[in-house]
Order: C-alpha cells, then sequence, then structure tokens
C-alpha cells in the first residue's frame, strides 16, 4: 500500500498530479461503495482542494501534506461539510466552523476526500451502532472493522485514501488499526487539540492519525499538534514526531506487563505479540517483565469515567440548536425527550444512563469516585513502569476482528473486548498499534507500544523499526 | 436486576423516553452492565482530591476577549426551525 511519504516524492517529482491522484482514489472508493466505508464523499470539493495544492506544488510552496488525498473521521467538524458523527441526531448538521485540526490540514492543502463512518458519536468497538453507513473489513468483508474509527481504518487498509485522522478515547484508533492490519497512534492527552472534536469523554479523547505506517503517522501528527487557545489541555511543546525514526533500539528497555498475556488472549494474537518481543530482543532492546495490576478493574473505571462524560456532553442534542428534532412536539420536556430518544441509538442510550447512573445521588462514590481512585492508581503504576523502562509491549485487542453483529446484543461482551487499550487513555499515554501479520484465516494481528507522556516520537522510532522488517499484510479487495 | 423505579428516574435525569418493549430490554442489559461496573468496589483504592496527577492537565488560560463569530447563516441554517435568527421552541409558558 502507498504511503504518504512516497506519494509526497511522487508529487513533488511531478509523476502525477494531485489532480491526477485524487481522481484515482474517488474512483476507488466509488468502485468499493460495498465496503461502507464513507458517509460523505465530498467529490467537487476534492478536486477543487487538489487543483488548488497542483498550483501550490508548482511555485513549489509545498508542506509535508500538500496535495495528500485524506479522510476524515465523521465527528471531526469540517466547515460546511456534513459531520454527523454516524448518528440520526446529526444526520444533517454541516458545521459553521472547522476543528483545530482541519484548520492545520488546510493550511497545508490536504485534499479531503470525505467523511468516514463510525461507531455513533464514537460509542463502540465495530461500528456497528453506526446509524448511517457500516463499514466493512476490506481482509473480510463478512467481519467487523472495529472500532469507533472503522470506516477511517477501512478506507485506508482497502487503499481509499493515502490516510486518516480517527479519534480515540478507548482504543478507537488503534484497535480498529489492529483489525484492518494499518498503523494507528493515539497521541499523548494533550498534544493535538480537541476543538471542533464532538465530545465524548472529554478527559479521554484525542485525535491521531491512521496510515499505512508509523512514519505517516508522524508526518501527519507533525502536521496537527500543537498547542491551540481553543483547547485548554493542549500542552505547549516542540516535539518532532520523527525525530526518533533511524535511531537504533539497542539498549532500549521493553516492559511486557503479564496481565497482558493472560486469559482471554487469543492465543494466535499472544504468540504473535511474543514474537514481536523476540523481534526487538533481537534488535538489542531489553524485556522486562512488569505489572499492571489495575488491569483487572481498567474496563469499569474506563465505562464508568467515559459514560460520566458522555452523559453531560450529549446533554446538548436538545431539537432546539441543531441536529434533530422530533415532529410536532407537544411541550418544551417531551422536545428534548422525544428528540433524544429518537434521535440516538441503543448503545448511545446505554451510554449515556450509565453515566448518569454513575453520577446521580447515592451512587456517586461507589462508581464515579471509585473510578477516579482506580485512574490515579493506573497513571501511577504507569508511572512505575515507564521508571523502569522505555516502552511497553501489549497486544492492541484480544482477538482479531470477528463477524459482523457478533457481540452487538452483548454489551457486556463489547466492553471487555476493550481491555487491552484503555488504560491508555485513562493514564493519558500515547500508544500506537502495529500490524504483526495475520492469523490462520487471514486476519491481521495488532501489537501495541506505549510511552510516558510526550514521548510518542520514541514510540513511531521504535514501531518503523519493526515495519521496515515486516511489511503490513495487504487486504485483496 | 435494576428496578423499574430507578430505571424510570435514570430516564427521567437522561431525558429520554422508552417505549415498554425498550423498558425490558433495558432493564435486563444495565442490570449486567451495573454487574460489571461493581467489579471497581473490589478495589481497595481511594481518590486522593490533592494528588493532582488524576487531573486533567490545563494549560494557562487565554485573554477573556469577546470575538466574533462570522459565520451566522452557518448557524442559523442547522437550526431545526429558526425565524429571523431565532431559534423556534414550543410554548414554554401560557
Amino acid at each position: 500500500m502507498i504511503t504518504v511519504s512516497t506519494l509526497r516524492k511522487k508529487l513533488d517529482q511531478k509523476e502525477f498530479s494531485s489532480v491526477e491522484l485524487t481522481k484515482e482514489y474517488l474512483k476507488k472508493i466509488r468502485e468499493n461503495e460495498n465496503l461502507g466505508a464513507f458517509n460523505t464523499v465530498c467529490e467537487e470539493e476534492a478536486l477543487s482542494a487538489a487543483s488548488l495544492a497542483d498550483e501550490k506544488i508548482v511555485s513549489g510552496n509545498i508542506s509535508p501534506l500538500t496535495g495528500i488525498p485524506m479522510a476524515i473521521k465523521d465527528n471531526i467538524c469540517t466547515k460546511g461539510i456534513k459531520t454527523t458523527c454516524s448518528s440520526k441526531m446529526l444526520e444533517s448538521y454541516a458545521p459553521p466552523y472547522n476543528a483545530t485540526v482541519m484548520e492545520k490540514l488546510n493550511a497545508q492543502n490536504i485534499v479531503i476526500l470525505g467523511k468516514t463512518s463510525m461507531d455513533e458519536f464514537a460509542m463502540g468497538g465495530s461500528s456497528q451502532t453506526s446509524a448511517l453507513s457500516k463499514p466493512k473489513n476490506p481482509f473480510n468483508t463478512e467481519c467487523v472493522p472495529g472500532g469507533s474509527s472503522g470506516g477511517s481504518a477501512t478506507a485506508v487498509s482497502a487503499g481509499l485514501c493515502s490516510a486518516a485522522l480517527g479519534s480515540d478515547t478507548g482504543g478507537s484508533i488503534r484497535q480498529p488499526a489492529s483489525f484492518c492490519g494499518i498503523t494507528g497512534i493515539k497521541p499523548t492527552y494533550g498534544t493535538v487539540s480537541r476543538f471542533g472534536l464532538v465530545a465524548f469523554g472529554s478527559s479521554l479523547d484525542q485525535i491521531g492519525p491512521m496510515a499505512n505506517s508509523a512514519e505517516d503517522c508522524g508526518i501527519i501528527l507533525n502536521a496537527i499538534a500543537g498547542q491551540d487557545k481553543h483547547d485548554r489541555t493542549t500542552r505547549k511543546h516542540d516535539i518532532d514526531f520523527l525525530s526518533c525514526m533511524g535511531n537504533s533500539i539497542k539498549g532500549m528497555k521493553i516492559g511486557l506487563p503479564k496481565e497482558f498475556f493472560g486469559d482471554g488472549i487469543d492465543e494466535e494474537v499472544k504468540a504473535a505479540v511474543l514474537s514481536v518481543a523476540k523481534f526487538y530482543e533481537n534488535m538489542g532492546a531489553e524485556l522486562v517483565e512488569v505489572s499492571m495490576p489495575t488491569l483487572k478493574y481498567a474496563v469499569s473505571a474506563y465505562y464508568l469515567l467515559a459514560c460520566a462524560e458522555a452523559s453531560s456532553n450529549l446533554s446538548r442534542y436538545d431539537g432546539v440548536k441543531y441536529g434533530y428534532r422530533t415532529a410536532s412536539p407537544e411541550s418544551y420536556d417531551k422536545l428534548i425527550k422525544k428528540t433524544r430518544s429518537e434521535g440516538f441509538g441503543t448503545e448511545v442510550k446505554r451510554r449515556i444512563l450509565l453515566g448518569t447512573y454513575a453520577l446521580s445521588s447515592g451512587y456517586y462514590d461507589a462508581y464515579y469516585k471509585k473510578a477516579l481512585a482506580v485512574r490515579q492508581q493506573c497513571r501511577a503504576e504507569h508511572d512505575e513502569i515507564f521508571s523502569k523502562c522505555d516502552l511497553m509491549l501489549t497486544p492492541t485487542a484480544p482477538t482479531v476482528a470477528y463477524k459482523a453483529g457478533a457481540n452487538i446484543d452483548d454489551p457486556v461482551k463489547m466492553y471487555l473486548a476493550d481491555i487491552c487499550t484503555v488504560t491508555a487513555n485513562i493514564a493519558g499515554i500515547p500508544a500506537i498499534s502495529v500490524p504483526c501479520g495475520c492469523d490462520k484465516a487471514g486476519m491481521p494481528i495488532g501489537f501495541s507500544l506505549s510511552a510516558k507522556r510526550f514521548d510518542d516520537a520514541k514510540l513511531i522510532g521504535a514501531a518503523d523499526i519493526f515495519e521496515k522488517e515486516n511489511p503490513h499484510p495487504v487486504a485483496s479487495i | 436486576m435494576i428496578s423499574r423505579e430507578n430505571l424510570e428516574l435514570l430516564c427521567e435525569l437522561s431525558k429520554l423516553h422508552l417505549s415498554e418493549e425498550e423498558f425490558a430490554e433495558y432493564s435486563k442489559e444495565m442490570s449486567d452492565i451495573i454487574s460489571l461496573m461493581d467489579t471497581i468496589g473490589e478495589s481497595n483504592f481511594e481518590y486522593n482530591p490533592i494528588d493532582m496527577t488524576n487531573a486533567v492537565p490545563f494549560s494557562s488560560l487565554r485573554a477573556d476577549e469577546i470575538e466574533t463569530f462570522e459565520n451566522m447563516e452557518g448557524i442559523v441554517n442547522n437550526g431545526p426551525q429558526t425565524v429571523e435568527n431565532q431559534f423556534v421552541v414550543p410554548k414554554i409558558v401560557d
């Protein structure tokens, strides 16, 4: 699969123009509509942006992403282009402003091919809770692409775009990246502005890249990261996310937390990830066994925190200012209740109810406050681990992609499947998922590397070392 | 199993209306989910409000200056029902 860095060279050498490249991607999107990757395809806007990018390239006014066709998850606000969150609630919503990440990408003259489907309001791990397009896994279209950034993963994996943006609240970039055989990074909390990202769990949400290589992730992060006056959680930093590319891994310590390799992790996944550990060891890294005892509480803590925040964040959908409104409401109260009941899907309602429960009088201490305590402990455990090692290696998901419909009626099973990813969000650390082969059925397996806060570049460097020797699996579409 | 009374209260607080069929479905599912959440009670960690490692790290505040949002049309166009740049809602006071 062609990378952004390769496309950059070819565009600069005038092997083809951005318009020609964009037309190719649009053709491929049309030919693969059955994959359901996109909620909206922006053909006209894309060709117009590509034409402008070509002018910039000819004039030599080139940024790393000038003329590069990308896809954007449908919960990132794009001015004048529908941003639906794959929900009936926002089916017709066209934001009057751009998310900060879009302003930054537009400043580099990228080409937006379209908005990718996802789990409704990013709530899910399969993209099957989407009320609009339901994306499929390019490696086996009977299987889910993961979620919630499933449309972005499908689009990158199937070659319908060069790279995409996703968002990650509990694994929503990394798990679909793993299921679809691509690379995806959740940056350190505070690296990328969340302004214009439709809020789910505000203390956990981060936007990040999904691409065909770790290097591409670094190129995109260099474009979108930085302090933003519209998001007070963003930190001032001058990280070059490509600064560790080419560095040796010799002497680095890689922690293997024993709890991530126990029961519940598929044997083929476990074997593949342990073979990655062996690879790094052979390259000169030292493997260290570490422990994360809070892991057994991580899923509960994550769902309590994320849903509590979601129940508050989603209270803005009342049918008054934007979004869906019920027909002929009898009163103001009924306008709000009926709008929300008709506009939200089953999983979103479940999570609003759970969050309300956790925050309600009589339950707050037992659930929400306890979850905060686990979060505190989880962060302390990560600090302890990263005082002993540079990186931590785990599976990205307990299994490979499963058949569509398999877990949709069992929310508990669905939530437990997030076990390998939620701790990075709880602790606010960066984590990257990289493909490491396929299982016997040909479905991709992913491994995760994480590091201490703001060591994102180190992850990209280490992932690049693995990718150089182990190419990504390719879907035969 | 979560009681009907409890679920009704949650729906009221969440501003959601559930049909009878949904009530039965959500009662069962919410009970299973809350059982999973109950595992957190087995942990013996205490929340320390003074320990700021748990807090979301905020950078400094921006200057409190009024900025005009130019795209009024974009806002109004997204309103489900608008009249003369105002949102219309059902009558609240008789």
